[in-house]
């Protein structure tokens, strides 16, 4: 899957940093930064959709993977605009010529809406969550919710690759 | 004879308990498609046995009760699911209305903000020029104007919310009434051990009806439920219902009392607590925004016009009526003072060439006037703030929307008709009533033989 995230994305491969590619225009490097980044948002998109159906369905195991997926491809698209400068921007007037300037900024939109609601169904759950589990805590619990917190992912997990939490 | 008898008493409970089974199962079929229906489940129960000393005879089946499946906490969550969905439907709904005041165009704030410094840039080129300041004057005009009609529309939607507010405690009141009457037919039925699992599925349904439009708590007693909203104000106890008023302040804002109490910063969820939060915060703090940007900008105009000079070499007066000191209104009130092109102050010497006030006039649109930000910037970040509340607030509805889905599902799986269950389930309550049938005929046939020997 880690292979995967990064196969139809030129940046971040051996290949474009090793530099055995030939150096390109400024032109050539925007469209690269920008197809690179389109084709995050792409997974970025289908990772949320999937973590949101998961949630829904309280499958934690396919939660907790499709997090780690969406976190990983987060630090690929800041490492893709943070290595070429703010290149990927839509408000870049370089990137603004292209075509896919425009798929790129819905992609943009797409992502940030479905963050939102993800942000909104997680906030049910957890509101749920705490209820039931001061509900089950008994009458001495206190108010403060006794749901552990999430343990973090491991940074240097493949994409998709495991299971659960490192 | 007496415990063919017997035998026969037994056979014939067996017969009425599957008799009332299949009416379950006819009822959940027929109720198979029917909104908020919740099937039924025939609770048997042995009878109570017949001691015949030395034995205990068993005394047959009865059919204690046709129970509703319900589940309360999945309920319970449907029901707080549906006031979450009903609060960001109003908001989302009065934000989608908001944000087409600030939709880019010819007539916006923001294009007029830029015209107006625009018009003052092209007549520091030509200060001396007529239809240049006639251009300013126009453009100081379409910005007041466009500030106006912003500031009105939001107005006009608070109005319009304050009577949606009005609407929905209209429909309250209804629903309460309903739910009361149900409370007094379910208890009625309960009191004498019989099923009121059809009025209870139309008080669930009416309480759900009831959490799209406030946030409601349902508190169960005997054979009985109150309703309360969230701060404990009661809306319904037992059979009776405590109906909400609405009347307007000072300013014609509608306050909702429940017996003479004034609650409407606790409406907090629910359809209603979305069209008070819209007309109460939402909608105002954008008016105040508008009125911020107003006043700034047409003090610092009026401010640099009084220190220039006008075509006759007078000293400048005010380009904008003075907005209030207070800054409140000053959008809707904004409008310009001068109609006469010449007192448009572009000479910062009293000579009709000079344009240094111009240039001063034109270098606002650069700096920090507003809370530190230039007139567009401060502008850019009400739009930013508006379309930012209303995507948000699409995107909680749209939260809603999936966990109500999901919720509804389990309902449906909890308490919905399964056609393929209720075929099996008449299959069997048909085979046990068949068989209780041929008990009966054996028992009479023996009866018969009985009868027979004594005859004979």
């Amino acid at each position: 899957m880690s292979h995967q995230l990064f196969s139809n994305a030129k940046f971040g491969t051996a290949e474009a940093e090793s530099g055995k590619q030939p150096p390109a225009g400024p032109e050539k490097k925007a469209d690269d930064i920008a197809e690179s980044s389109l084709n995050l948002l792409r997974q970025l998109e289908a990772s949320l959709q999937a973590s949101q159906r998961a949630l829904l369905s309280g499958d934690l195991e396919a939660l907790q993977e499709k997090t780690c997926e969406q976190l990983r491809l987060q630090g690929a698209l800041q490492a893709c605009w943070s290595q070429n400068g703010a290149g990927a921007r839509e408000s870049n007037p370089m990137l603004a010529e292209f075509a896919i300037a425009s798929d790129l900024r819905a992609a943009q939109m797409r992502v940030l809406d479905l963050g939102r609601v993800q942000a909104a169904i997680l906030s049910r759950a957890n509101r749920w969550l705490t209820t039931v589990s001061n509900l089950l805590a008994g009458a001495a619990a206190g108010y403060s919710s006794p749901v552990k917190r999430w343990t973090p992912c491991s940074p240097r997990r493949s994409v998709g690759g495991s299971k659960g939490v490192a | 004879m007496s415990s063919l008898n017997a035998s026969l008493a037994t056979a014939l409970s067996g017969l009425t308990a599957e008799q009332g089974a299949l009416q379950a199962t006819t009822n959940n079929v027929a109720n198979a498609n029917t909104p908020g229906y919740s099937r039924e489940v025939p609770v048997f129960v042995a009878s109570a046995p017949i001691i015949v000393d030395p034995l205990t005879l068993g005394s047959g089946v009865t059919l204690q009760s046709i129970e509703s499946v319900r589940d309360p906490i999945l309920e319970s969550r449907i029901q707080q699911e549906t006031q979450t969905q009903g609060q960001w439907t109003a908001l989302a709904s009065a934000l989608s209305q908001t944000q087409v005041n600030f939709t880019s165009g010819s007539g916006d704030i923001g294009s007029a903000i830029s015209n107006f410094f625009n018009s003052i840039n092209q007549l520091s080129t030509s200060p001396a020029d007529l239809s240049l300041r006639q251009g300013v004057v126009t453009a100081a005009d379409n910005l007041a104007t466009s500030f106006n009609v912003a500031a009105n529309n939001l107005a006009e939607q608070r109005t319009s919310l304050n009577g949606s507010v009005e609407q929905s405690v209209e429909q309250i009141n209804q629903l309460t009434q309903q739910i009361a009457k149900l409370n007094g037919q379910i208890s009625n039925l309960q009191n004498v051990g019989e099923d009121a699992g059809t009025f209870l599925d139309q008080r669930t349904q009416l309480i759900d009806q009831l959490s799209s439009l406030v946030d409601v708590s349902v508190i169960p007693t005997d054979n009985t439920i109150s309703l309360t909203t969230a701060n404990g104000t009661a809306l319904v106890a037992g059979q009776q219902s405590f109906q909400l008023s609405t009347q307007p302040d000072a300013s014609g804002v509608q306050h909702i009392f429940a017996q003479g109490n004034d609650i409407t910063d606790t409406m907090v969820s629910g359809q209603l607590g979305g069209l008070i939060q819209a007309r109460d915060q939402e909608i105002p703090g954008i008016q105040a925004q508008l009125d911020t940007l107003a006043a700034g900008l047409a003090n610092a105009v009026n401010q640099v016009q009084t220190g220039g000079y006008d075509l006759n070499g007078n000293p400048g007066t005010n380009l904008f009526n003075a907005p209030p000191a207070s800054g409140t209104g000053a959008a809707a009130s904004l409008s310009v003072a001068i109609t006469d092109p010449s007192l448009i102050a572009a000479s910062s010497d009293g000579t009709p060439g000079s344009n240094g006030n111009a240039e001063a006039m034109f270098a606002l649109s650069t700096q920090g006037l507003i809370q530190g930000q230039s007139p567009t910037d401060y502008y850019s970040g009400v739009v930013f703030n508006v379309g930012n509340a209303s995507a948000n607030a699409n995107a909680e509805q749209s939260a809603s929307a999936q966990v109500l889905q999901q919720l509804n599902d389990q309902r449906s799986s909890v308490s919905g008709v399964s056609l393929d269950q209720e075929a099996a389930n008449m299959m069997r309550y048909q085979q046990a009533y068949s068989a209780s049938a041929q008990v009966i005929t054996t028992i009479n046939e023996m009866m018969q033989t009985v009868i027979n020997m004594k005859t004979s």
